[in-house]
């Protein structure tokens, strides 16, 4: 097993609320992670942190590349650090730091091969169904201004192509009939499966799933865990995701991440993490000392 | 449907009948009644005919939800408006014509609609598409008409160097103001936006030295391949009559620069269509639905509203080149906040994001304003309960806008319901999709643990 990705000391702080506290853990290869805990635990902190939503206070998040080797992709340089009087005699980091202040953010670990998903749904909803598909794949088929406006035959090929891949993941989901259906007219359900293609349009390595049964009802739940594994075993892709029925995380998940109070209390193999004492304490509270 | 409309046509006849029989039918001569039976016959039926064809327009062309609907049903990649090229061909038509069967005056008025319709598709950018509220449009409109009359003031600068130069220095205004404002929406970004109009206004007013004030700077007309408009031209000038070999005619400069600006406003009209269905125009939409997710998606937002900013500028700067061109003299009572609020208003009453429903807005309220010149107090009364009939009636603008439709093919089978066993098969053939992460795919078999 390789690591995608490695979130190390991860600490984040809002003035003077400590949200997470050196969270640890990583995530593997092709393996689909879940983070739970209960409500308030840091789920969602940790979620901005590695989608580049929030800048951490401290730590290191890296996503690594197995196929290259060619070298770690640190995912919170992108988001633009702070200068510190060091990088004046060290040109190339300094560079580095005003490129990313400039040009970097959230997009940026985008492009780097993390997608994710949302709590509450966040879709474009004037927009149809294949329109929202299309934007995301904007950073692979952005061609010249000129190109577009002119129609030159290689636009046309590269608009093809994403219209061909997103009409793919459609069909994944299950989708195709709803194509040119405006996305806010959509039902719950279908809404929720379109924020998962839409999401996979951006072909990432890590693909995070906020709560994605929320609001599902018992069969769309099971079609969901399906749909995970196979996203996992056809394609090789890592999912990390938070969810809140058990029954679903302990179904697919190949690792558990169990956060309390801004910190990891454990983490491992679903079937451990079921009789471990902290976890249930944390969720069920412990009697009388 | 067509039996609907005409059924409530005949009501709507008999209901006339009923009403204009005494009203009309009867008639008090002296001390008799003298009795015209024809009348209301004639008075009801062109009502029923009247509002049957009112509703039938409605259904056909003005309801762009109906459209929409019935073009997604039927799945074409086309234009499902069949008439659409009819409809196009004739307004071109009478636009080419148009000059030459009005007067001096007339003209005037259709460059300057036409010169509206241009901001409005600048505007339409940055509010329609983007949904970036601006209030202060008129900066860049002023922008650009003071370039030209600048250029040519100082540097001796001609119209067609102008025209492209004061785009471009409008799009670089637009994206200084683009800057600032990035994290700034709806009303916040308005009242900065209104600072910024009025920041450029007060500097052209009181910057006497150079702009020269409130006197405004004069502004040479533009020549046709060097040939000028006038009667007798320039030293070592040829004037265009004598070229040609005509009469001379006052007429000549305006038709000139109308049909001039007509074909920017083409051109700007096919730029703007084709924008919004590039990528940079997909993503101005979704950036005005959802920043947060646009970000996720990997969609750099600073440059995606900066673009929006400057483009939406460079078509109001043209529109300024213009507008100096036209007037032959600039100065600052041209570019009021009321300016701004009535290109919003093209904008707003035209349908946010549809480029027909601008171009008909523009016309609307530039024209008809014109036309009622005798009650021009009223003017802004009729912008106003515009705007409140369109609220209750089409709040959405006189055109929604529609939605491009992809062609796919349809579904064989619920994929949903498992999708493992499925396989994927692309239009193009049997290869699965192509993914940049690749990797071999680890048959685990699906874990089957049981609940906690």
């Amino acid at each position: 097993m390789t690591p995608l990705l490695t979130v190390h000391d991860l600490t984040m702080r809002f003035g003077g609320v400590t949200a997470l506290q050196a969270v640890a853990f990583t995530v593997q290869q092709a393996s689909i992670t879940a983070l739970i805990g209960p409500n308030g635990a840091g789920k969602t902190t940790v979620f901005n942190c590695v989608t580049g939503f929030y800048k951490a206070t401290t730590g290191t998040i890296c996503l690594h590349d197995p196929q290259t080797g060619t070298g770690d992709i640190d995912l919170l340089e992108m988001l633009g650090e702070s200068f510190r009087l060091s990088d004046f005699w060290r040109p190339r980091t300094l560079s580095r730091r005003l490129f990313f202040k400039l040009f970097g953010g959230p997009h940026r670990v985008n492009r780097a091969g993390v997608a994710r998903t949302f709590q509450n749904i966040r879709l474009f909803d004037e927009l149809t169904v294949m329109e929202n598909l299309l934007v995301a794949q904007q950073a692979q088929v952005h061609g010249g201004l000129l190109a577009g406006l002119l129609q030159t035959a290689h636009f046309r090929r590269k608009e093809q192509e994403a219209v061909v891949r997103a009409t793919e993941w459609l069909r994944f989901f299950d989708l195709l009939g709803e194509a040119n259906r405006l996305a806010g007219t959509l039902p719950y359900g279908y809404q929720r499966r379109l924020e998962m293609a839409r999401a996979l349009c951006t072909r990432p390595r890590l693909l995070c799933l906020d709560e994605p049964a929320a609001g599902l009802n018992p069969n769309e739940t099971q079609a969901l865990s399906q749909l995970i594994l196979a996203l996992r075993d056809r394609f090789g892709l890592t999912v990390l995701l938070i969810e809140h029925d058990m029954g679903l995380v302990m179904d697919i998940s190949d690792h558990l991440v169990v956060l309390d109070h801004g910190e990891v209390i454990a983490q491992g193999k679903p079937a451990a993490i079921q009789q471990d004492a902290r976890v249930l304490a944390a969720y069920l509270g412990t009697g009388e000392p | 449907m067509m039996g609907t409309d005409w059924r409530a046509a005949f009501r709507v006849g008999g209901v006339a009948l009923l009403l204009f029989t005494p009203l009309t039918g009867l008639v008090l001569a002296g001390y008799q009644l003298e009795w015209h039976w024809q009348r209301p016959l004639w008075l009801a039926g062109g009502f029923g005919l009247g509002y049957g064809l009112l509703r039938l327009v409605w259904r056909r062309w003005l309801s762009g939800a109906h459209a929409f609907g019935q073009r997604a049903a039927a799945g074409s990649t086309t234009d499902p408006a069949r008439h659409r090229p009819l409809w196009i061909g004739l307004a071109l038509g009478v636009a080419l014509l148009l000059p030459f069967f009005l007067d001096k005056y007339g003209i005037n008025v259709a460059t300057l609609a036409l010169i509206y319709i241009l901001l409005g598709l600048g505007l339409n950018i940055v509010v329609g598409l983007a949904g970036l509220l601006d209030l202060g449009f008129v900066a860049f409109y002023a922008v650009g008409a003071y370039t030209y009359a600048f250029g040519y003031h100082y540097f001796g600068l001609s119209f067609w160097l102008a025209l492209p130069l004061g785009g471009l220095l409008a799009a670089c205004f637009g994206m200084m103001l683009g800057f600032p404002v990035l994290r700034l929406h709806g009303d916040y970004l308005a009242i900065v936006t209104l600072g910024f109009g009025e920041i450029i206004r007060l500097i052209l007013n009181n910057w006497v030295s150079l702009t020269g004030g409130p006197n405004g700077v004069s502004v040479v007309f533009p020549t046709f391949f060097g040939l000028e408009f006038n009667r007798r031209a320039k030293q070592g000038g040829v004037p265009l009559h004598e070229f040609l070999g005509i009469d001379y005619s006052a007429n000549q400069r305006a038709v000139f620069l109308y049909l001039l600006l007509l074909a920017v406003v083409l051109v700007m009209v096919y730029v703007v269509v084709r924008l919004k269905r590039m990528p940079i125009g997909r993503a101005w939409e979704a950036l005005r639905e959802n920043e947060i997710a646009c970000r996720s998606l990997g969609i750099n937002h600073v440059t995606v509203k900066l673009s929006a900013f400057g483009l939406g500028a460079l078509v109001g700067g043209m529109g300024g080149v213009f507008f100096a061109a036209s007037q032959g003299f600039v100065n600052p009572t041209s570019f009021t906040f009321f300016e701004s609020a009535h290109i919003l208003a093209i904008v707003v009453l035209g349908g946010m994001g549809s480029t027909t429903g601008v171009v008909v807005a523009a016309l609307l309220l530039t024209v008809v304003p014109e036309m009622l010149r005798d009650f021009a107090d009223y003017r802004v009364l009729f912008v106003g309960v515009a705007m409140v009939l369109m609220m209750i009636w089409r709040p959405r603008g006189l055109r929604q806008r529609r939605r491009p439709v992809f062609q796919v093919e349809p579904s064989p089978q619920p994929a949903f319901v498992n999708p493992v066993k499925k396989r994927l098969r692309g239009p193009g053939g049997g290869h699965p999709p192509q993914w940049g992460f690749g990797g071999k795919a680890p048959n685990n078999p699906p874990n089957n643990r049981s609940d906690p």
